[in-house]
């Protein structure tokens, strides 16, 4: 009965901590500006994040040591050294952007200077993280983010087509007037793409995995949870994409706010269902800070053979928490320079998927690796799907910034 | 010269070189007047934020939100306004030039119709009717530079 | 991996270092190999002033700039059992690669709560 409260939960945290501001701006956008046509994406990039999500889980499972000690043994130190810093840079704008999310989202519920509540936000962190045992802040943001599920009932209520809806299951492309019109929606499917594959996503599972103690036995546990949560997760894109192209594409709204999505379950269920959607997001942004600070800190800690873990007496290890702690300060220094969150969160997404195959290389190599992983090496299907989505996710990667710049960001 | 010191240079160089390189690319986008493309991407969004601003009243007249989600809200909506009314302002090639005016003339009574709307002076259903007036002159105006 | 047979390079180089209480002290950055007669490894080498020395040469320099030039040599004899990662026979504090000291030390370790768990 244990074991199944256990899985249960972390498919429900799994699930809470699916959206972040990145992947709710674009969700939204594409459904505005595309409506139905780019659930095939959402659905891509949801079985992408679960290959990697498995592999990386079963990686820590096996291994017992987290993706970055085999990256430096493998890659040697000049590529490792290169992958950690990319990897941290693409966290700390994540995690800027979500900070810058969260204080947004503060000024929409209490009213305030967002400056103030940016700072307030960042000592909230940092007392969260430093107070609070890996798995309680695992389960209170994952199952508090799930207030987000207040997107799915309004999705439903809005009254999809469902037809159009299961062809835009389907890869394809709608025929535009103009050019401009088809790199748009390259650019979006590459943005969408990469916000539901993060990086920090497969490192923080992996070390998530080793701070709970896994062992190969929690190598089918893991799995289900993947499986099951991502997909379930994938659920809050979807009904993201749907309030975009029910309710503000007739309204000719294209929200460049992240508090504006929370007006279409407003529409429909008044001041309750705009305070639960405010909520959920609260929590679904803060747990996305939280992971991209704490992934940046096992990746450095992990690079340089620190001590590392939330599991440890703090001050055994002092630099991981200073790590993380910096993490936070740095993220919080890019929202005091008064940028746009949302024009973060652009730029994160892009240099995200820029780095991605840099980041997941490793990951497909430690996988296979017979002497690492023992019986617990890649399958035929990981290894297939591992590689594809890897090839995938190179010409993702090569088209990013040539379309960023072409598209100004989408806009046209 | 030894060849580290060697590398060594070759390596500064080479990243002087490519940070001037990104930074002059990015100057002389900055320096570069208005063309249709731009206007038309200033003219979306003066449309998308005239649309969010009249729904924004309209939710708020019919109590679906708080009053500090709708004060804050508005006074975000705002801050992008008033970029895009700076953005306007900047010079237009000759083919654009009567579009860009048409553009920040456009900016300026959405400035003044988002300033009401913090205000909360919706004069009636009045400032509702502007705002969704501006909506659709905008979307012309889009429509219009998009098609040429 | 056999017990005749230890690759320095796949089981010592970048691998974890422990103490013997298994507490982290850092990675293996480079092995000392003395040439006369026949081969050996002499020592373990750990530091800034080594992987520096694997990056490219401006790389190297701001390395060194910013964070020194610091090695620390533990003798091959230090090395009790090799597995996953290298097992020192002494603390980490006798060979010098105790993290637990400096300004990051000082500064976490008072906060409230840095010794309970």
């Amino acid at each position: 009965m244990n074991k199944f409260l256990e899985i249960f939960l972390g498919i429900l945290t799994a699930m809470g901590g699916f959206v972040e501001v990145g992947e709710l701006v674009f969700s939204v956008n594409a459904g505005v500006k595309f409506g139905y046509h780019l659930l095939w994406m959402v659905a891509l990039g949801t079985v992408g994040i679960i290959v990697f999500g498995e592999m990386s889980g079963r990686i820590a499972a096996a291994s017992s040591q987290p993706v970055f000690y085999f990256i430096r043994q493998r890659a040697g130190y000049g590529a490792g050294l290169l992958t950690l810093i990319a990897a941290n840079v693409a966290s700390l704008l994540t995690c800027a952007a979500e900070i810058g999310g969260i204080a947004i989202l503060l000024k929409l519920l209490f009213g305030g200077n967002y400056f103030l509540l940016a700072f307030i936000t960042l000592i909230f962190l940092l007392l969260v993280v430093w107070f609070l045992s890996f798995q309680a802040i695992e389960r209170i943001f994952g199952l508090l983010g799930l207030m987000m599920l207040v997107f799915v009932v309004a999705a439903f209520w809005f009254g999809p087509d469902w037809s159009a809806m299961g062809t835009g299951f389907i890869p394809n492309i709608p025929t535009f007037e103009t050019s401009s019109d088809y790199l748009v929606y390259a650019y979006f499917a590459v943005a969408l793409l990469s916000s539901i594959m993060l990086p920090y996503e497969t490192y923080f599972y992996a070390s998530g995995g080793i701070e709970d103690g896994w062992t190969p036995n929690s190598i089918t546990e893991n799995r289900f949870i993947v499986i099951i949560g991502f997909t379930l997760g994938a659920l809050l894109s979807v009904a993201l994409i749907l309030n975009g192209a029910l309710y503000f594409a007739p309204l000719l709204i294209e929200p460049q706010l992240p508090g504006t999505a929370a007006q279409a379950p407003a529409f429909l269920f008044g001041k309750w269902g705009l305070i639960l959607a405010l909520l959920g997001m609260f929590f679904a942004f803060a747990g996305a800070a939280i992971e991209n600070a704490l992934t940046g800190a096992y990746n450095i800690a992990q690079f340089f053979g620190w001590n590392w873990g939330k599991y440890r007496v703090p001050k055994d290890a002092p630099r991981f928490h200073f790590a993380w702690m910096v993490m936070f300060v740095l993220a919080a220094l890019i929202i005091f320079t008064g940028v746009d969150p949302v024009e973060v969160v652009e730029y994160s997404i892009v240099f995200s998927i820029v780095i991605l195959p840099l980041t997941y290389l490793p990951m497909l190599l430690a996988g296979r690796d017979k002497d690492y992983m023992g019986p617990y090496a890649n399958g035929w299907l990981a290894g297939i799907l591992g590689w594809a989505f890897f090839v995938l996710i190179c010409i993702a990667a090569l088209a990013a910034i040539p379309l960023l710049i072409i598209t100004h960001g989408g806009r046209g | 010269m030894s060849k580290r010191t060697t590398h060594f240079w070759i390596e500064v160089v080479l990243l002087v070189l490519i940070t001037a390189g990104i930074a002059t690319a990015f100057l002389i986008d900055e320096m570069q007047p208005l063309n249709k493309q731009d206007i038309k991407m200033d003219a979306s969004d003066l449309r998308s934020f005239a649309a969010a601003g009249r729904q924004l009243l309209d939710q708020q007249q019919k109590g679906q939100l708080t009053q500090t989600f709708f004060d804050s809200q508005a006074s975000l909506l705002k801050e992008k306004v008033r970029s895009t009314t700076e953005a306007l302002h900047d010079g237009a090639e000759p083919a654009a030039e009567r579009d860009r005016r048409e553009a920040s003339n456009l900016a300026a009574q959405l400035s003044a119709a988002v300033e009401d709307l913090e205000a909360g002076r919706s004069n009636g259903s009045s400032l509702g009717r502007v705002l969704e007036e501006l909506k659709l002159k905008s979307k012309q105006l889009e429509d219009r530079l998009k098609n040429e | 991996m056999s017990e005749h047979h230890l690759d320095i390079v796949r089981q010592v180089l970048d691998r974890p270092i422990v103490d013997a209480n298994h507490y982290n002290c850092g990675k293996v950055d480079d092995i000392e190999i003395g040439l006369e007669g026949q081969p050996k490894v002499i020592s373990l080498l750990v530091g800034n002033d080594l992987t520096s020395d694997r990056l490219p040469e401006f790389a190297r320099y701001i390395s060194r700039k910013i964070f020194g030039r610091r090695r620390v040599k533990i003798p091959w004899s230090e090395v009790s059992v090799i597995t996953d990662d290298i097992k020192l026979a002494k603390n980490a504090d006798e060979y010098g690669l105790d993290e637990r000291q400096g300004f990051i030390y000082e500064f976490i370790s008072k906060l409230p709560g840095a010794w309970k768990k």
